[in-house]
């Protein structure tokens, strides 16, 4: 077990493997084989329980994928295509729950996309920004700063100049 | 909300940025404020899967893109006072009407264009009528322009202040392809090919051993280069142009001492090759080893069609892709970039 501790104090056991779906977490353990308490000052509590709550389920389903390959390979029967069967369903199983865990309110995707950068947690990383683009995916300009709460601090001039270069894409 | 978007730190709003492969979701972005603006550039366009032009004439240049199901029309500058000749990469050739040895290279996304050196060479009675060109979507901007006029071949970059002749010449664009200073064509009659150097030939290489089949036709050889390797494209063709085979062959070049030869290859990888004006764009993270290919043939005995097929080189199967430039003017590929020049 480690302990991870968030900015303000708040103190997560967690299984080595849950943090070591984190690279930086998995560099220092790498580093200092006897670690067992970690800061990190970036990353407040409510934002840390969010992020280990997908490292334990990332964690959860490699487990088990790795548990049922073996059971297959010990027990020698079947055909080869049934692990194949397993991990495609398990994948697509993960990708809605994925989904489903990235329904968040646009302040905490921010932290969460700040949290897997400064974690280096690539699949969270992919994850959160690719929940950023599909938001802005179809919207206009003014749509996209109506709904990240973005301040246009271009001066008229300047706009029209930005839209007199590709025209075509603002109509 | 307590955050402010525009603060994100610039190297995670590229990351954001670069899952925006719609060409107008990526602009929009970048035009919400100045952070936004300054910290990303144009060059990170994720990279684009290649749009059909619609060769038709008038001030919108229609194109269609094929992974987002939709038309882009585009006022470009060729509609006043330039002739389009057709596109080369993310750029079209234009010429200046009533001036025919002046061309440019045109992005339509962004209307800045590049001129390119007068042609003094050309026949001022055949020309521009019997020009043709070769540059695959590929192409970019410090590439050689490649041109072909009667019996004449030339090249030149953008910057460049003349065009350089490569000989000996010859007229088929389809039939060549042009790699680190070296053009590659195959003879008509014969499917020999030939290597060039700008002035002389240094190796003619037999054509590889092709299928005849019973009903179809063979068509081919025509060269792509992709990832620095020559390919040769051929087909047979059914009589209804509904049934193909393809037999893509790659250029080994020997130890320095043997000649260059053909060899034979059951799969491109994850790479693509768009058939007509036949190029070849490879990782753009889309469907790999397939040929994109456009067709011209007749419906209903009315009027001419344009269709594009996807052949999987796996399976052997081809696959009609819609597009809504079914009928009237020629289609061809065109490779969007927003890249200035």
């Amino acid at each position: 077990m480690i302990t991870l501790t968030s900015s303000d104090g708040v103190q997560f056991d967690v299984r080595e493997a849950v943090a070591k779906e984190s690279q930086i977490i998995r560099d220092m353990i790498q580093d200092d084989c006897v670690i067992t308490n970690i800061p990190l000052a970036n990353v407040n509590h409510k934002i840390l329980s969010i992020v280990l709550e997908y490292c334990q389920m990332h964690v959860d389903k490699t487990e088990m994928e790795v548990n049922a390959s073996k059971h297959q390979t010990t027990t020698g029967e079947g055909s080869s295509s049934v692990p194949v069967a397993l991990k495609v369903s398990s994948n697509k199983n993960l990708n809605d729950w994925d989904k489903e865990f990235i329904n968040v309110d646009l302040d905490t995707l921010y932290d969460l996309i700040l949290a897997a950068n400064y974690l280096n947690i690539s699949g969270l990383l992919n994850l959160t920004t690719q929940a950023a683009a599909d938001i802005i995916k179809g919207k206009t300009t003014e749509e996209i700063r109506a709904t990240f709460n973005i301040k246009n601090d271009f001066t008229p001039e300047e706009e029209a100049a930005i839209r007199k270069e590709n025209p075509w894409a603002f109509e | 909300m307590e955050r402010n978007w525009a603060d994100l730190p610039p190297e995670l709003y590229i990351v954001i940025l670069k899952k925006l492969p719609e060409i107008c979701d990526f602009v929009r972005c970048r035009a919400v404020c100045k952070s936004w603006r300054t910290s990303s550039s144009v060059s990170d366009l994720p990279p684009q899967f290649p749009w059909i032009l619609k060769r038709s004439e008038g001030p919108y240049l229609e194109f269609y893109s094929i992974i987002f199901n939709k038309v882009y029309a585009i006022r470009a500058r060729c509609s006043s006072g330039k002739r389009l000749f057709g596109p080369a990469g993310g750029y079209l050739l234009t010429g200046q009407e009533g001036n025919a040895d002046s061309f440019s290279l045109l992005n339509p996304l962004n209307n800045r264009d590049v001129p390119l050196p007068v042609l003094h060479d050309c026949d001022p009675y055949l020309f521009p009528l019997n020009i043709c060109w070769f540059n695959p979507p590929s192409f970019q901007i410090h590439d050689y322009m490649l041109l072909f006029e009667y019996g004449i071949s030339v090249r030149c970059k953008p910057g460049d202040d003349r065009w350089d002749i490569i000989g000996p010449g010859h007229e088929c664009q389809y039939r060549c392809c042009y790699f680190k200073g070296f053009l590659f064509r195959v003879e008509c009659e014969t499917g020999v090919t030939k290597i060039m150097d700008i002035s002389k030939e240094l190796y003619v290489i037999p054509p590889p051993k092709y299928e005849i089949l019973s009903n179809m036709s063979l068509r081919g050889p025509y060269f792509v280069e992709s990832c620095g390797e020559i390919l040769a494209i051929c087909y047979n063709e059914s009589k209804k142009r509904m049934a193909y085979k393809f037999y893509i062959h790659r250029l080994k070049f020997g130890n320095g001492k043997e000649n260059p030869y053909w060899v034979k290859l059951s799969s491109i990888g994850d790479r693509i090759i768009l058939f007509f004006d036949f190029t070849l764009v490879t990782g753009c993270g889309y469907k790999g080893n397939c040929i994109y290919f456009i067709n011209k043939g007749s419906a209903f005995h009315l009027c001419d069609v344009h269709v594009i097929y996807m052949y999987d080189i796996e399976n052997g199967e081809t696959v009609l892709i819609y597009t809504p430039f079914i009928r009237g003017f020629p289609i061809t590929w065109f490779m969007p970039t927003l890249n200035h020049i």
